[in-house]
């Protein structure tokens, strides 16, 4: 196995380790921690990953992009992106995104999760640590991979975030035209109250999800201002 | 009267109307809906927070560019949706009280009692169009 890739049969948090890792030992990037079973899969919100631990597969990667503190949410975007690639690419079902932090099937079904942790340094990333977890069947990959798809994915993950950093306007099309979000009515739920409709029209270059109206109002919404994202053209 | 839907009566249509589409982000509706008085008020309000007053002029004699109309519209709209944070306005119930008030109701769940007033709507008619000239919402306590 890749000196870069940590697998233990058990642990609280992928993120606790890799940041750990990245902090403690300067873990370099593409680094991944891998968890057979993981006691606390918390997602975006603190929400908690519904999958049993033996059907999902459980990684954290340390990446170290450099880019400014303004665009912090694209990592979200491309995290995203990543996975639904990596999912189509591994012989998987065809995933698409949704924004800002699910990977979803055809049948909208939940695939993948995703969760971003950032660690900043004078006013910069040093380190953002990007944990995933994919429910192995619903992506109609083998459970019985998942140590060579782990190690698959931290350098898909590296290239996808160079990308993002050297081309960002190229990378933002690839956002939107992955993402299921994109074209459907949308309810944003806000934080700390309230709330924005409209059509989801893209994903911009800062990982933002811009929604417009009938007439024509365009916003953009960064994640940090957001609750939840309902589809409002879903069945 | 108390209905909803198509067959609301006139007032109670526009309220409607306009809380929809302040809701989706409609901001040319929003402005089309509200009443000359109505336009004044949120101007005002907007020039005692700090915008320019020959911007509030553009804006009333609908002389603005579209980047900054739309730039205020976008404000105003939120403001109002920031009014209606809250509500559960998919399902409110628009209740015509005469002389242009309009009452928007939310259901209670069965047994609870009757539905609850969240917003006071004020129209003016002008010509064969009814107007907005106010939005309040109501706080409980």
């Amino acid at each position: 196995m890749s000196t870069l890739v940590r697998h233990l049969p058990v642990g609280v948090s992928t993120t606790a380790l890799a940041l750990a890792w990245a902090r403690q030992e300067s873990a370099p990037e593409g680094a991944t921690v891998l968890l057979d079973h993981e006691v606390s899969p918390l997602g975006w919100r603190g929400v908690l990953w519904p999958v049993e631990a033996r059907d999902t597969l459980s990684l954290a990667v340390v990446l170290r992009p450099v880019l400014p503190l303004d665009r912090v949410d694209v990592l979200w975007a491309m995290t995203v992106a990543a996975v639904a690639s990596f999912v189509t690419g591994s012989g998987g079902v065809a995933a698409r995104t949704w924004w800002p932090d699910r990977v979803i099937g055809p049948d909208a079904d939940a695939v993948a999760g995703v969760k971003l942790d950032i660690v900043l340094g004078p006013g910069m990333v040093r380190a953002a640590i990007v944990a995933v977890r994919i429910d192995l069947p619903t992506a109609g990959l083998e459970v019985a991979d998942r140590v060579s798809l782990a190690t698959s994915f931290g350098p898909a993950l590296v290239a996808a975030s160079e990308e993002t950093v050297t081309d960002p306007g190229r990378a933002a099309d690839g956002y939107s035209a992955g993402s299921a979000t994109v074209g459907r009515r949308v309810r944003a739920v806000l934080l700390p109250r309230g709330e924005a409709r409209g059509q989801a029209a893209a994903i911009d270059a800062d990982g933002r999800l811009a929604i417009a109206s009938s007439t024509g109002m365009r916003e953009s919404l960064p994640i940090d201002l957001v609750a939840r994202v309902e589809d409002l053209d879903a069945p | 009267m108390s209905t909803n839907g198509g067959g609301l009566p006139e007032p109670a249509a526009t309220a409607k109307r306009f809380v929809d589409a302040v809701v989706w982000g409609e901001h040319l509706f929003v402005w089309d809906l509200l009443s000359t008085a109505g336009r004044d008020t949120v101007l005002a309000t907007a020039t005692a927070r700090g915008m320019a007053g020959e911007l509030a002029d553009r804006l009333r004699s609908g002389t603005a560019p579209v980047d900054e109309r739309d730039t205020y519209l976008a404000d105003l709209v939120n403001g109002l949706r920031a009014e209606l944070a809250g509500c559960d306005v998919d399902h409110l119930v628009y209740e015509d009280a005469g002389e242009g008030i309009v009452r928007a109701l939310t259901p209670v769940p069965p047994g609870l009692g009757v539905p609850l007033p969240v917003a006071v709507l004020e129209l003016r008619a002008v010509a064969t169009r009814w107007f907005v000239e106010r939005l309040s919402a109501i706080r409980p306590g």
